[in-house]
């Protein structure tokens, strides 16, 4: 599901500290309120995927690809 | 009652009094022990400004709801106080079995003040506390005064906590010992329990823990000991024991020699665990309840030390006596070992301010002449030997050394130039590991530690440090496999800021380091369930984090009430500057400098520190239940950034 | 039944962690806590050694031959003397009568326990599952002996070689 354009995606493949901006892009797409970003903020990336497949952002197959792949994976998923 | 026993006992040496004060469910829940209530206390009872020595000065000793079960590993206590070291906030942890004892006799922490007119140790027996006469122990090694005690006590199976000659001396870096040779090593509180006339805290428990959900409770700790049968960093480090990091910070080029100016050496190998375990091992130990067992006992066999023996080594202790002075032979560094464990001090700042002189003496900052007549030269082990018992002993030069690198270099005037070489953050010397070589996120954790100069226990970045013995657990937990290059700067800031909350959390439930996030067999989700087992509650993954960050704030403000903030949250000029030397063949970390200022502003926004100053912001201290100590540092956001504030050099507070 | 499983300690291998106390503890009684635990670690911190001591599975056993009610008795099927809980005053006698202080009474009844071999757990006892020396093993006599038998020969020929050798 496209959450996020291709640009974004982009932008944040490409960055050193791409956690919080990712947290940060989700929150303003709307997938995210501000205790979801509070929580996986503290609770890690894996939880994070999980959230997002529980929510049908994602297909298991992609949450799959997010976790063996990282971030990238994940991004390129929700912008598709 | 769960988990906890519920109450705390303040003793006062003054006084001559015992409390006991119960601790209330909402206390307990915000807090949940160990580092967490300690912390807690050191803020709201030690103002910053308060000389660590006074009387009324506080040292806590406190053990978490999960101390003294099956949970692995589950014996550590953790030490606070208001570090003479530093001057800021300090604590430590140990291993041991006294943890487990003081829960066995009924309490979560001990929170001792005053002074004692003469010297005096506590014996606690259960309910019955006393203070006793301690002039016979006093100038007493650890080993004496644990024996002397025990037959005192009729009985060989209590357990002691005790300081040797260099807290009586008030060295600012001695250390507290139980079990002998377990140590609390860093920040110096065994100077404070000596300048309160304390010897030792004796412990005999007859209770136990009560278990809320007993059989939920062993199938996890069933299940996380299955886990560490095959856990690859556990084998390496019940075989040879954390000096099975040598050859590789070695190969890493991570090794600290001659106070980091290289990163290896070619003889390095020779204290590796290796041989350590082929020559002098004489027994491997465990602290309660652990399933890795990293603990030696060495008895020297060879040379003019032969028949020396005692608890350890372990990595952070031998290197700076060792390698960071440049001394090689594996004898000598047994010895010293043996040496600063017998009289009670913190074998890293030992190591680090004889290095740190070694490096002002190589400068010409200093001669003979401010030594005594000591030739400082590198691997010198005849005068790092003396300068051992001189510091201890606070005689000739050792009393200046005794007082800290940083304090030493304005005791004796070296200026800016002097304090270039102590290699030290917020006042206290760094472990024996290069952040150019071992990593930018364990790099950040000295920038940022909030007890100085931290070290492995506290933001131990592990997932850069053993990540590649767990491949994919970056990912799971980071988002990319990329942090697990230690010499990156991808990831890293919420590495840290992930690790620092986790370490917070494992100090309060006063488990081992070497088994959660060191070794990957217990990862916070089985914490969480650990530890709700135990005490009944429901917490979830995200309120056992956000205490850990509760209380990462709250140390920090108390560092942030001393006017320490983002100018601060640096590291010593050398590791940005200077590009790794090669010194070994193979090296892999050759020409690398360490870009702290790349991380930090990363790290900053995770914590939501204020970019401007680096205290934790209004909003996120609210957010943590914090409001009061939003309010002490309302007014010294503006100060801090004064004209006049900002041309002060901080070394120590 | 002569192969039965047997718990064998090997006291040159204990750490002194207690894991097994804990493991025990909290399998038989919910709690953790040294007084509660059938197994105990002996430690002597300053020399750096540590002794196990758990019961050693006396055929011939001392505990339930000195026992007045007859609650402390050999169970011929499970290989191992047992108590039983009914039957048990509370004297003592076999608590003192172990040779290596293996019975141990209960702060909650006030009667003598003792270990069970973790009767019911298929994995078998949890002090030797636990112990991450393997200073407690849990196997068959033949086996382990025969082990141990090798081992020492080795040890012995090893150091004849390296004087040899010198």
């Amino acid at each position: 599901m496209a959450v996020l354009t291709k640009a974004e995606a982009k932008r944040l493949s490409e960055l050193d500290d791409f956690y919080m901006p990712l947290l940060d892009s989700l929150k303003k797409a709307g997938v995210l309120d501000d205790a979801g970003h509070r929580r996986y903020m503290l609770t890690g990336y894996y939880r994070l995927v999980e959230y997002l497949y529980t929510k049908k952002l994602i297909s298991a197959k992609d949450a799959e690809a997010a976790l063996a792949e990282g971030f990238t994976a994940l991004v390129a998923s929700l912008s598709s | 009652m769960y988990g906890w026993c519920g109450q705390r006992l303040r003793v006062d040496l003054s006084k001559g009094t015992i409390i006991k004060e119960p601790l209330s469910y909402e206390y307990r829940r915000k807090w949940i022990g160990g580092r967490g209530m300690n912390s807690e206390v050191i803020y709201r009872e030690v103002p910053p400004n308060l000389d660590p020595f006074d009387p009324d000065a506080r040292v806590c000793f406190g053990v978490g709801p999960i101390s003294g079960t099956a949970a692995p590993a589950s014996g550590r206590v953790t030490v606070s106080c208001k570090s003479p070291l530093t001057g800021g906030f300090g604590d430590s942890n140990m291993g041991g079995h006294w943890g487990a004892e003081l829960k066995y006799a009924g309490y979560d922490q001990i929170i001792v003040q005053g002074r004692a007119p003469k010297p005096v140790y506590i014996w606690i027996d259960d309910d019955n506390v006393e203070i006793r006469d301690a002039r016979h122990l006093w100038g007493k090694f650890p080993r004496e005064a644990d024996a002397m005690i025990k037959q005192e006590l009729g009985d060989e199976d209590i357990h002691i906590v005790v300081i040797g000659p260099a807290g009586e001396n008030l060295v600012r870096f001695a250390s507290t010992f139980n079990d002998v040779y377990r140590a609390a090593g860093r920040t110096g509180h065994g100077a404070v329990i000596g300048s309160k006339n304390l010897k030792a805290i004796a412990v005999r428990g007859s209770g136990t823990v009560k278990i809320a959900r007993p059989k939920e409770f062993f199938d996890v700790c069933n299940r996380l000991r299955q886990k560490f049968k095959t856990d690859p960093m556990r084998k390496f480090l019940y075989e040879i024991g954390s000096l099975s990091l040598i050859n590789v910070a070695n190969h890493d080029g991570w090794l600290s020699v001659n106070n980091f100016k290289q990163g290896a050496h070619p003889e390095a190998w020779r204290m590796s665990g290796e041989e350590h375990s082929k020559t002098v091992l004489k027994h491997r130990e465990g602290c309660f309840a652990c399933p890795i067992c990293c603990g030696r006992f060495t008895e020297i066999k060879e040379g003019k030390y032969a028949g020396e023996y005692g608890g350890g080594p372990e990595y952070e202790h031998s290197v700076p006596t060792g390698p960071r002075v440049g001394v090689f032979d594996p004898n000598a560094i047994w010895h010293n070992m043996i040496l600063t464990n017998n009289y009670g001090m913190d074998g890293i700042e030992t190591g680090g301010v004889i290095a740190t002189a070694m490096e002002w003496y190589e400068k010409g900052l200093i001669t003979s002449k401010d030594t005594g007549g000591l030739e400082l030269t590198w691997g010198n082990q005849e005068v790092v030997e003396k300068l051992i018992t001189m510091i201890a002993m606070r005689e000739g030069f050792g009393d200046v050394l005794a007082d800290g690198a940083s304090r030493a270099a304005d005791r004796l005037g070296l200026g800016d130039e002097g304090h270039k070489y102590t290699i030290a953050t917020r006042g206290m010397t760094l472990p024996g590991d290069d952040p150019r070589g071992l990593g930018f996120a364990y790099g950040v954790g000295f920038a940022i530690g909030t007890r100085g100069g931290c070290d492995h226990l506290r933001c131990l970045a592990s997932l850069e440090l053993s990540g590649f013995m767990y491949p994919g657990l970056n990912t799971k937990i980071l988002g990319d496999e990329r942090p697990v290059k230690p010499t990156t700067t991808v990831g890293k800031g919420y590495c840290c800021f992930y690790e620092e909350n986790q370490k917070a959390m494992v100090d309060c439930l006063n488990v081992c380091c070497f088994t959660t996030h060191w070794s990957y067999a217990v990862l916070t989700a089985d914490q969480v369930d650990y530890f709700n087992a135990v005490t009944g509650m429901d917490i979830t993954e995200e309120e056992f984090m956000e205490i850990g960050e509760r209380i990462v704030n709250l140390e920090r403000a108390y560092w942030a009430r001393l006017l320490s903030g983002k100018r601060e949250d640096t590291i010593p000029e050398r590791f940005q500057k200077e590009p790794m030397p090669k010194s070994v063949d193979g090296q892999t970390n050759v020409g690398y400098v360490f870009p702290v200022e790349k991380i930090l502003p990363g790290y900053y926004k995770y914590r939501d520190y204020d970019p401007d100053t680096g205290f934790p912001s209004e909003r996120r201290l609210k957010m943590l239940g914090l409001e009061d100590v939003a309010k002490d540092l309302a007014p010294l956001r503006a100060k801090y950034n004064s004209e006049s504030e900002k041309k002060k050099k901080k070394y120590y507070y | 039944m002569q192969n039965r499983k047997v718990l064998i300690y090997n006291q040159e291998k204990c750490t002194g962690c207690r894991s097994c106390m804990m493991g025990c503890s909290l399998f038989h009684d919910g709690e953790c806590g040294k007084v509660l635990s059938r197994v105990a670690v002996v430690r002597n911190e300053a020399l750096g050694e540590s002794f196990v001591v758990g019961c050693d599975l006396c055929t011939d056993a001392p505990c339930a031959s000195v026992c007045p009610t007859g609650a402390c008795s050999y169970d011929p099927a499970l290989g191992i003397t047992k108590i039983n809980q009914d039957r048990c005053i509370g004297c003592k006698e076999c608590a003192m009568a172990c040779p290596f202080g293996a019975i141990n009474m209960s702060y909650k009844t006030g009667k003598a326990f003792k270990c069970d071999l973790c009767e019911g757990r298929s994995e078998g006892p949890v002090c030797a599952d636990w112990c991450p020396s393997n200073a407690i093993t849990y196997a068959q006599p033949t086996v382990a002996f025969k082990a141990k038998r090798r081992e020492k020969l080795i040890e012995r020929l090893k150091a004849v070689k390296a004087e040899e050798e010198d």
